[in-house]
């Protein structure tokens, strides 16, 4: 009797470390880049392993996305406690999932809108011309806040693309009418464009590539301001997200639960039985600490590079504030 | 009948030293065969050969790709300057050592293992390429290999699978073009040898891939001063069109030879613009003491023959002239020349007073001459004593610069008498002869008078100075006396600065191989203290872990062997290898996509590789759109050809990974020429890590090395010994020829005080020299060196004079008025003319003009100043029987001197 108590009490042992062991899951959202969920996967392991080392947050698996519908679908099966996102992805998505966004990357980048040398002359002449590029992903944060008031996406053939250097030598060619890209983008690919003069129609503000958020889904209806007042935008938009019924999740702290989804507006967040993990006050801290960590440490400048990025820094709540001001109040308008 | 026979000498010297002697800049000249260090480094010369290279150095700027083209380019300028340039290198290619590449210590061991790993690791790759008859497959297996994660896989396969996908796409493309298209197997070898790095294809590169290198042996004629003149000149042209062709590269050249030649051009300019500088003060100077010219352009004359008669000598005795011998002639102009100031300022005095030219040449030759034959023996003697010093090339100078004062003496109371005379009676027969303007310097009479204020005034400076003396600095730095801002020495700088390397380098000779090890073993210690840079040697090619290498490769052989290759065939299916294309057009935009959110720059290595990757696939796309069975005809042509080169390739892999090993006798005659003799034995060289210019440095690592072994030899071996012995003889010459003139004197005066008294001005000068050197912030170094022997020969002429024409008047007064009158003038044309030195650019030659110039200035002070009152003084104490009246006369003021002719 003694040996079994003992075998059970090794197993059950085991079993817990499993269950310790578990990877916490983690998202890097960021739609319209190139690659694939499976060509970043190298990537994520090690971007995993990196932050698994440097956070107290345990083992990590992290997921990359470039498509919208494939993360919302994630979000929504099982919400991550943090997650790297950009910032249209941030703007539309931040009530009905709890977004709370805690640092953003360095350098920020600038929205450009590219055509073929003197066929352009304002952002007009793109009404109901074929544009492509991947920021396109994201119209709604392009025409309300990127080249708000400038250009509206709507009125053109927008078409979303993932290979911005294929779309690059297509507009060279004559196939679109313009190509809408980062500024880094546009210096690193523009030289190759095989003698074709490409110019600049549309130069936006410096906006960061990505967000660091915190994913905390609401409470309920009516309680904190990002929950309390469900933008008209992410009405407008939830066609994109598919028609899941939207759920409300219940805070637990540190550990993966399963609450049943809640209805929080007129978009829905996690789906039935979706799992839901939310980090401590101290996971924060130092998962916090690590992304600001990362400009200083050697090891990280791989992953800074394949980012894209120099480093993270802290959120300008203000600026921020003004951002999701303009998000949803241009669509209200 | 004199004239007519000095004039037949000269002229026979002319033509004997025109049709006989040499002239040889080879440094190694200049030291004896006696010598030890210098008889193993002519050994290893022998042995070895020439190893004293130009370098073109290449800054690589963070582009070495970039670099390895320039010196590709550079390479193949100055190859095709072949009557100038005997050897060129800027690579060891691995190509060079044929199928046992592999073994080369280049590639380290983790490399090897990596690349065995890569063959067992992706053994089913191999296995599926080698079955691939069929391009689409062939695309399609590339798409695959770069979707996979990437993060796995074993960089290396990675890159040689980039390489190949380039290759292939781009022979694709040719074919699709209907253009020739080399052999793809070819060109694929050629990218499984090539490493990332130039380095690896064996371009030369410093350790920390700063610098990139081509190395020229250029034909040297050392029977010019410049040595490689002409082929310098083509190089450096040859350059500048590599930089046409290379915008805003930077590249330079630099080596021993190329400073050695810059510096005999610099110098020779500078020598140059400072003889005619000289010669117009002189000249003025001349007409404002002599007030006629006719009699001094007569002491140029004989000045010309003797040097014209020391070619002749130089010639009948030693045969030949060296870099340190031909300076002969500029000591003569300046020290020869005071011979005939002196005889015809005593002439001009003596012709005053009596008239009679016959008489005042007797009596000149008669009173001024012996000072001039007791002052120019004592100079020849000064020079003469530098012939028992051990260094062969101021030997040689001491003998050719000692003969050239005995002519000049010989010639100046000989030749210049006779040529004066004859002058003067052909002038006097047709009009009386102007007055002779006796040379006076204003106020230099009134020296003896007071001679305490003078002693004092002298005196005690020298004696406060004393107590201050710290000595003269010795600079050992020979780049430090170069024009700084001559390319060859920027280069050479970059080089000390950037580098592991430097243009001189130790060498050790040994019998085998494994002797080679032992002397890289103890040279370990040094490299790891920072004495010594790079080591090279024949280890830096055959590798000491051979069976090894060879063992680890046969793992991969063994995968090879049994790989089944598939039967060409030129089936080819549109549809599929449009399919084909696009699937890997997606790959690349989207890795292409992806570098540019990275902020990859368009022209680096990864972007521009993509976008040829870009190029060749539209390309080939349009083709078989514009004419689809055109190009899909000669596309399995294509494919026919590629697989049937798989065999060619899978024999080469084979005799790659199965190679017998490398040994000495292998090696490329490129490589086998500069690390192993004839002989059969080896060399191996150490380069200094510090800068070797800097004595210190070059103490200690020449220190260091014979440490290692008392057999090393090399340029900083013979530079240090040579420098160290020339320094030293330098000294020793001027000891001995202090000793040398005094004895003279002793000689000539019969009288201890008078010679002491002679011996006055030179003791004082160099006095002053020493304690004022400092001052001027100057110091001591292989080129102002010289002006010691050239000081103590001038010094003592002056005071010789003076003191003689004391011992004929017994009047300190009369010898202030004239013979000092006299010196000054002497010294004032030697002044002039070292002083025109320090416009050089060259910073030795200018350090030269600085010290000479000041030297003769101190020393002059000291013989028109000192040693008159010191006489004065002596005279006052009774050391000398003079009648009072003289004594009274000299201490008496007087409004004006009197001009009186010299009795």
């Amino acid at each position: 009797m003694k040996r079994v108590m003992t075998l059970f009490l090794v197993l059950s042992s085991m079993r817990g470390v499993t269950a310790a062991d578990e990877a916490t899951a983690w998202l890097v959202v960021q739609p319209g880049y190139p690659g694939s969920t499976r060509d970043a996967e190298g990537f994520m392991r090690l971007f995993s392993s990196y932050l698994t080392e440097r956070t107290s947050l345990g083992p990590l698996e992290g997921t990359y996305y470039n498509l919208p519908d494939d993360a919302l679908h994630k979000l929504q099966a099982r919400s991550p406690g943090f997650a790297l996102v950009s910032l249209g992805f941030y703007l539309k998505y931040r009530q009905q999932f709890g977004f709370e966004v805690r640092l953003v990357s360095e350098p920020a980048d600038v929205f450009l809108i590219v055509g073929r040398e003197s066929e352009i002359q304002v952002a007009a002449d793109l009404d109901g011309q074929e544009v492509v590029g991947g920021p396109l992903y994201e119209p709604g944060f392009l025409t309300r806040v990127v080249f708000r008031g400038r250009a509206c996406v709507e009125r053109w053939q927008a078409r979303p693309v993932l290979r911005t250097s294929r779309a690059l030598r297509r507009l060279a060619r004559g196939r679109y009418k313009a190509v809408v890209l980062t500024g880094r983008e546009f210096a690193s690919l523009s030289r190759l464009s095989r003698g074709k003069k490409l110019e600049k129609v549309l130069q936006s503000d410096y906006y960061p590539a990505a967000v660091l958020v915190l994913i905390r889904p609401p409470k309920s209806k009516g309680s904190g301001s990002q929950g309390d007042s469900k933008s008209e935008s992410e009405k407008s938009e939830s066609d994109d997200v598919g028609d899941e019924p939207r759920k409300r999740t219940k805070k637990r702290t540190g550990r993966i639960t399963t609450d049943p989804p809640a209805e929080v507006g007129g978009n829905r967040g996690l789906r039935a039985g979706a799992v839901q993990q939310v980090l401590t006050a101290s996971q924060r801290t130092s998962l916090e600490r690590a992304f600001l960590g990362m400009e200083e440490d050697l090891e990280a400048q791989d992953l800074l590079k394949t980012m894209g990025a120099r480093g993270f820094k802290m959120v300008k709540p203000d600026w921020l504030k003004e951002l999701e001001g303009q998000y949803d109040t241009v669509e209200k308008k | 009948m004199i004239v007519a026979l000095f004039g037949v000498l000269s002229l026979a010297s002319i033509v004997l030293s025109l049709a006989f002697l040499e002239v040889r800049t080879d440094q190694n000249e200049l030291v004896s065969t006696d010598q030890e260090y210098h008889r193993r480094y002519l050994n290893f010369l022998d042995e070895f050969g020439d190893q004293e290279f130009l370098y073109v150095v290449i800054d690589v700027d963070d582009n070495p790709e970039r670099a390895a083209a320039i010196a590709d380019d550079v390479a193949s300028e100055i190859e095709a300057l072949r009557e100038h340039v005997k050897e060129v290198h800027h690579r060891v290619s691995p190509e060079a050592f044929g199928d046992q590449f592999l073994l080369l210590p280049q590639y380290d061991i983790e490399m090897l293992r990596g690349l065995v790993n890569g063959v067992v690791q992706n053994e089913g790759l191999l296995r599926r390429f080698a079955a691939m008859n069929r391009l689409e497959e062939v695309l399609q297996f590339f798409t695959e290999n770069f979707q996979r994660d990437s993060s796995q896989d074993d960089p290396r396969v990675l890159e040689w699978s980039s390489r190949l996908a380039g290759i292939l796409l781009n022979s694709m493309k040719r074919a699709a073009n209907g253009e020739k298209v080399d052999s793809a197997m070819d060109n694929m070898k050629t990218a499984l040898i090539e490493g990332s790095h130039p380095r690896d294809r064996g371009y030369l590169f410093t350790d920390n891939g700063e610098l990139a290198f081509v190395l020229i042996m250029p034909q040297k004629d050392y029977a010019t001063l410049e040595v490689i003149r002409e082929p310098l000149r083509q190089i450096r042209a040859g350059l500048d069109r590599v930089r046409a062709r290379f915008a805003g590269a930077q590249l330079g050249l630099t080596g021993r030879p190329v400073l050695q030649a810059d510096e005999m051009d610099t110098t020779d300019r500078d020598m140059r613009r400072a003889t005619i500088f000289a010669l117009v003060l002189v000249v003025v100077l001349f007409a404002l003491t002599f007030r006629r010219l006719r009699r001094p352009l007569l002491a140029g004359l004989a000045l010309v023959v003797s040097i014209t008669l020391t070619f002749g000598v130089a010639t009948l005795t030693i045969g030949y002239l060296t870099l340190l011998s031909i300076v002969f002639a500029a000591l003569l102009v300046g020290l020869g020349i005071d011979f005939g100031i002196h005889f015809l300022a005593r002439y001009q005095d003596e012709l005053r007073a009596s008239g009679d030219i016959d008489l005042s040449i007797v009596q000149t030759l008669r009173t001024s001459g012996v000072g001039i034959l007791t002052g120019g023996v004592t100079t020849a003697g000064a020079f003469y004593t530098a012939m028992f010093v051990h260094f062969k090339g101021l030997r040689e100078l001491g003998f050719v610069a000692g003969t050239g004062v005995c002519i000049c003496l010989a010639t100046m109371l000989v030749f210049l008498p006779a040529l004066v005379a004859i002058s003067d009676h052909w002038i006097g027969r047709r009009r009386p002869l102007d007055p002779p303007h006796p040379i006076r310097v204003p106020g230099l009479s009134q020296v003896p008078r007071y001679y305490p204020l003078v002693l004092l005034g002298l005196g005690v400076p020298t004696v406060v100075g004393l107590f201050f003396f710290r000595g003269v600095a010795y600079n050992f730095n020979l780049l430090d006396l170069q024009a700084q801002n001559l390319e060859s020495v920027q280069y050479e700088l970059l080089l000390i600065r950037e580098s592991d390397l430097s243009t001189w380098q130790a060498a050790y000779v040994v019998d085998s191989v494994s002797e080679v090890d032992d002397v890289i073993d103890r040279l370990a210690s040094l490299r790891k203290s920072g004495v010594v840079g790079e080591i090279e040697s024949v280890r830096d090619f055959v590798a000491n872990d051979q069976q090894r290498r060879v063992d680890m490769l046969g793992q991969a052989a063994h995968l090879i062997v049994p790989l089944q290759l598939a039967a060409p065939t030129n089936a080819i299916d549109l549809d599929k290898l449009t399919g084909a294309l696009e699937g890997l057009l997606d790959r690349v935009d989207t890795a292409q996509s992806q570098l540019a959110r990275e902020g990859e720059d368009a022209y680096d290595g990864a972007m521009s590789m993509l976008a040829s990757w870009v190029e060749d696939i539209e390309t080939v796309q349009d083709r078989l759109m514009d004419e689809p069975e055109a190009t899909l005809a000669r596309l399995a042509d294509f494919q026919v050809a590629w697989s049937s080169e798989q065999s060619d390739l899978r024999t080469k892999l084979l005799s790659i990974l199965q190679p017998r090993p490398l040994t000495p006798d292998d090696l490329p005659d490129l490589v086998a020429r500069r690390f192993v003799s004839e002989r059969g034995r080896f060399v191996v060289y150490a380069y200094p890590r510090k800068d070797i210019w800097d004595e210190t440095n070059m103490h200690e690592f020449v220190t260091a090395t014979q440490g290692v072994s008392d057999q090393v030899t090399g340029t900083p071996l013979e530079v240090y010994e040579s420098a160290r012995m020339m320094k030293a003889g330098f000294v020793s010459a001027a000891l001995y020829s202090v000793t040398l003139v005094f004895l003279f004197l002793l000689l000539d005066f019969r009288s201890g005080i008078y010679a002491v008294l002679a011996m006055v001005p030179l003791v004082m000068g160099l006095t002053w020299l020493l304690e004022i050197m400092p001052l001027f912030g100057l110091s001591f170094n292989l080129a102002n060196f010289f002006a010691l022997p050239i000081l103590i020969g001038c010094g003592v002429d002056g005071g010789v004079h003076i003191v003689h024409r004391f011992q004929e008047t017994h009047s300190t007064r009369e010898v202030s008025k004239t013979t000092c009158s006299a010196v000054c003038l002497s010294f004032v044309t030697t002044i002039a003319g070292f002083g025109c030195l320090m416009m050089a650019q060259h910073r030795g030659v200018t350090s030269l003009g600085q010290v000479m110039a000041l030297g003769c200035i101190v020393v002059l002070g000291a013989t028109v100043f000192f040693l008159p009152a010191v006489i004065e003084l002596a005279v006052r104490f009774g050391a000398f029987k003079v009648d009072a009246d003289e004594v009274a006369e000299s201490s008496m003021p007087r409004s004006e001197p009197r001009e009186e002719a010299s009795v």
